[in-house]
């Protein structure tokens, strides 16, 4: 089991704010970490790494301990078993792809590194160099060699968030499969709700450095405190007014929806769109 | 929305379907929810809940035609528009507010301070936790 009970003061665009976060993650769990920009997510996954220092806490995989203040313990990144991928990938462009992720591995690892390459359909492009590779290649050169020493954690910061929509969801199927087949404990930090909903085992909702809310992606974002089945989180784009109503226009992940209601809102605001699951219509189509 | 607080009598659940009757101090209410006590933890004798109603979601009459799910009311305000009147209806002190079509208005020849009756379909009760 993986503990994390770390404090941090840090300064948010609105301000000085405590990051106070104690969570624990089971051997092989797929955790998500979810929040807004300056919630402090990316802030728990250097602290795990080691890139970053909490005020105060401990972090510990099983009985080996990362970091504890109170015994002034504190393992340089090198000394932890971790494995990151960040957003911008972070290969080294002076090497192919095959020299990127042999440079990360053990030696009793190389045996390992076709069979992942082909996994991830890299194989044909070992002997390229990462700026003659897409996006989505990039990645998953940084994927695979994250992995490469079979790391206690994978933390992913984002990784699939610079990339096109087609490409993110094969890029989702690929790093729950690396999970699965390698039996990781990954931590993924993401802002994009379909993917937590579809990578994620656990949730933790983190707000302003506090932990809002912590279960399965049903608990944390389908079982709302309403009755209503038909139901999504969307964000206000536009309100007219029109006879006694405001039509209020609503972003539900990229579909726009119009909504007539009484209540007043603003734009920008994050609503619930509810309705009773007997009221929808269905039409093939 | 229109809110109103009550608490769970009883509780009837075929597969993850439930109809749900709730006392509130305006009279009883009988919902029905896609939910069973397995998929909703809410769903308990004496729990409390309210009832969300949408303002267009509400049927009216001069006279009570139903014997559940209805209460009587009065009229407290009126606010005309092109196609909608919106009514502030008030009942044992809960303020309602009720949007219908100007030609419902019409057709009831609605006044204010005048008494209707105020129907809401089990199938349009949304229960808030």
């Amino acid at each position: 089991m993986i503990e994390v009970n770390v404090r941090k003061e840090l300064v948010g665009y609105k301000g000085n704010f405590t990051l106070d976060v104690n969570l624990k993650i089971e051997k092989g769990e797929f955790l998500t970490i979810f929040g807004k920009s300056g919630s402090g997510k990316t802030t728990v996954l250097r602290m795990i790494a080691g890139l970053l220092e909490p005020d105060e806490g401990i972090i510990r995989f099983g009985d080996k301990i990362y970091f504890d203040s109170s015994s002034g313990i504190n393992l340089p990144p090198q000394k932890r078993s971790v494995g990151f991928v960040f957003q911008n990938y972070a290969l080294f462009p002076n090497m192919t792809v095959y020299e990127n992720i042999v440079y990360a591995a053990d030696k009793s690892q190389l045996s390992k590194v076709d069979e992942i390459l082909k996994l991830v359909e890299l194989y044909d492009l070992k002997a390229r160099y990462p700026s003659s590779l897409s996006g989505g290649q990039q990645q998953r050169v940084a994927l695979v060699r994250s992995i490469m020493r079979n790391p206690d954690i994978l933390l992913l910061d984002e990784p699939l968030s610079a990339l096109d929509f087609t490409i993110r969801l094969k890029l989702q199927d690929e790093v729950k499969e690396i999970h699965r087949r390698y039996g990781l404990t990954t931590i993924l930090v993401s802002h994009d709700k379909p993917e937590v909903f579809k990578m994620s085992e656990k949730v933790v909702y983190l707000e302003e450095g506090k932990i809002r809310k912590i279960g399965t992606p049903r608990e944390v974002f389908i079982e709302k405190n309403l009755s209503g089945k038909f139901s999504f989180f969307g964000t206000i784009l536009d309100i007219r007014k029109s006879d006694v109503f405001n039509i209020v226009t609503v972003d539900i992940n990229g579909n726009l929806v119009e909504v007539a209601t009484v209540e007043d809102l603003n734009i920008g605001e994050e609503v619930i769109i509810g309705s009773k699951a007997f009221t929808p219509i269905v039409k093939r189509l | 929305m229109n809110r109103l607080a009550g608490i769970i009598t009883h509780f009837h659940s075929v597969d993850t379907m439930s109809t749900v009757n709730v006392n509130t101090e305006i009279g009883e209410f009988c919902c029905v929810i896609l939910e069973n006590p397995q998929t909703a933890t809410y769903l308990k004798k004496e729990n409390k809940v309210k009832l969300l109603f949408k303002e267009t979601n509400f049927f009216i009459s001069k006279n009570q035609i139903y014997n559940f799910n209805s209460f009587r009311t009065i009229i407290k305000d009126i606010l005309l528009a092109d196609i909608f009147v919106k009514l502030a209806v008030e009942s044992n002190n809960y303020f309602f507010c009720v949007l219908i079509t100007k030609k419902e208005f019409e057709t009831f020849d609605l006044n204010l301070n005048d008494e209707i009756f105020v129907y809401i379909k089990p199938t349009n009760i949304i229960l808030e936790i």
